[in-house]
């Protein structure tokens, strides 16, 4: 940069330095071993430092990455030195490292392979879904604790505690997945698959937070569970199923909105602004998922998804596939959140009235869930049951937390009362 | 057209909790003010200087002393520095004004005498 002739300066990439933090964490943990986390996490945080302080003058270099993992490596290095007292391998270690050549880091390619080996180790049995998640955003995904609070809808410092008790773990894990290793893979193969659908989720969630879709979570769980595909020793449909799930709902994502930032419902959404280039990534690996005769949950989830996404209508969906698979899901996994889905197909194939008596016996384990309360507001105004419907809405409001949410409930309200020539 | 340096005063950096996201998104708003000056033919270059404190030599007692410069206890450091050209120091000072550095730290503009 310090040459003034038209500059041959490529923008970095969206999310470049965070994917690079994840594969330099993964790259360096390889070398030195898990216990020396902290370290490696040091060592990457330093290097990403000393890129902001000097590309921001002198420019950024022809191969970024390149630059980060060496600098990175050094870092590690000058680290390992300095705690040579209390970790005498250290030395050896910075020896071995400062003989070594440079780790190969290209932007895209062969080096996710370590972040999901990373994320492998970060999702092992003795932590709950939630902790590898927490852990997975942070080591494998480059978000910052703070980011991880705002995403999660979680207070900072207990975000932070949360990562040192599964660093304090991830350091303790003895198991080397230093090369990809069937047993163990199979394994941990459920653990990693709930994390990312956990990670999807959260991004997907329409109730929490002052955004609607946090994408940058759909995106890293797609790409991840995308990758991980290609990663594995062996097929396993689960894996494409859960990638055609995500796949579907974010074909969907360019019309949940209005122009003001506000939910639409499905029935109002404009399906030709859906995604057709993710349409036909979830249709690939939901074919590539038609294999084996179990249906995993992501089986069926991304069934449901393929109906509605293949559906050119809201009248036209075929609702009684959909129910199938609510069955199939409800005999699996018994929770209030399936059943209430589960509701709103009922409602679609056998009518309102059949939706709405279903509805009243989740009541106890629903009361705070907001669209539990959207979902009978809707079925109470079909059945000209207004005032009734308004009061749902009311609830709703209540539950809700994000503000194009409460806006949105607002406007049903207002909607509904307005029909009726009423002001409440 | 008339050369100026552009001196990079900042405090020492310290332990910042910044993401990686967030540095990208630093090194974008650098890189966006340097183009602008880059395509419109006004920057010459930029150093980055390292973070130890450098050197001092002075004249003492008859011998030159060289001791090294105070950077942990400094209030203040010489990150780096541009040069650009410019008409003038109104020009100069109209480049500088939303240069990213200020966000953090302050900017000494001197221009060179012309040879």
């Amino acid at each position: 940069m310090h040459q003034p002739e038209s500059s041959t300066l490529q923008p970095l990439v969206d999310h470049a330095f965070r994917h690079a933090s994840g594969r330099m964490k993964a790259i360096l943990l390889r070398m030195v071993g898990p216990q020396r986390f902290d370290l490696v996490e040091d060592a990457v945080q330093d290097a990403l430092l000393q890129a902001l302080r000097t590309w921001a003058i002198q420019g950024v270099p022809q191969q970024p990455e390149a630059w980060l993992i060496r600098v990175a490596k050094h870092k590690l290095i000058d680290r390992l030195r300095r705690h040579a007292r209390t970790d005498p391998l250290g030395e050896h270690l910075a020896q071995t490292l400062t003989a070594a050549r440079d780790p190969d880091a290209h932007f895209s390619g062969e080096c996710d392979d370590e972040r999901l080996l990373l994320m492998f180790r970060c999702c092992g049995p003795g932590l709950p879904v939630e902790t590898g998640l927490t852990l997975t955003l942070d080591a494998v995904c480059g978000f910052s604790a703070a980011e991880i609070a705002r995403a999660l809808m979680k207070r900072e410092a207990a975000v932070a505690q949360r990562l040192v008790r599964a660093k304090r773990y991830l350091r303790k894990d003895p198991s080397p997945l230093s090369t990809p290793d069937p047993a163990a893979f199979h394994q941990r193969l459920p653990r990693v698959l709930a994390v990312l659908y956990a990670m999807f989720n959260e991004g997907y969630a329409s109730h929490r937070g002052t955004q609607l879709l946090r994408t940058d979570l759909c995106d890293e769980a797609l790409l991840l569970c995308g990758k991980l595909t290609a990663f594995l020793p062996q097929k396993q449909a689960p894996v494409h199923a859960l990638v055609a799930l995500m796949a579907f709902q974010m074909a969907r994502f360019p019309s949940r909105q209005d122009e003001q930032g506000l939910p639409l419902r499905l029935a109002d959404q404009d399906r030709s602004k859906w995604d057709t280039r993710l349409m036909r990534l979830g249709l690939a690996h939901f074919s590539a998922a038609a294999s084996g005769n179990h249906r995993s949950r992501y089986h069926l989830e991304a069934e449901i998804a393929f109906c509605h996404i293949s559906a050119p209508t809201m009248a036209a969906t075929d609702w009684q596939r959909i129910l199938n698979c609510y069955d199939q899901l409800w005999a699996q996994y018994a929770t209030p959140v399936i059943a209430l889905n589960r509701a709103v197909a009922i409602g679609h194939v056998q009518g309102a009235e059949q939706a709405l008596t279903l509805l009243d016996v989740l009541e106890p384990d629903l009361a705070t869930y907001a669209p539990y309360h959207l979902t009978r507001a809707h079925f109470l105004a079909i059945t000209d049951q207004v005032a009734a419907a308004c009061k749902a809405l009311e609830q709703a409001q209540k539950c809700t937390s994000t503000a194009p949410s409460a806006a949105y409930i607002a406007h049903q309200i207002s909607r509904l009362t307005h029909l009726n020539g009423r002001d409440t | 057209m008339t050369k100026f340096l552009v001196l990079l005063h900042e405090p020492p950096p310290g332990e910042s909790p910044i993401s990686p996201e967030e540095i990208q998104a630093v090194i974008a708003k650098y890189v966006a003010w340097h183009q602008q000056l880059v395509d419109a033919g006004h920057m010459e270059l930029g150093y980055k200087l390292t973070e130890e404190g450098g050197k001092r030599l002075l004249h003492q007692d008859g011998q030159v002393v060289v001791s090294d410069g105070p950077y942990s206890e400094a209030k203040e450091v010489i990150g780096g520095l541009f040069v650009i050209e410019a008409e003038d120091y109104e020009q100069a000072v109209a480049l500088c004004r939303d240069c990213p550095h200020l966000d953090h730290g302050r900017i000494e503009l001197r221009q060179v005498e012309p040879t």
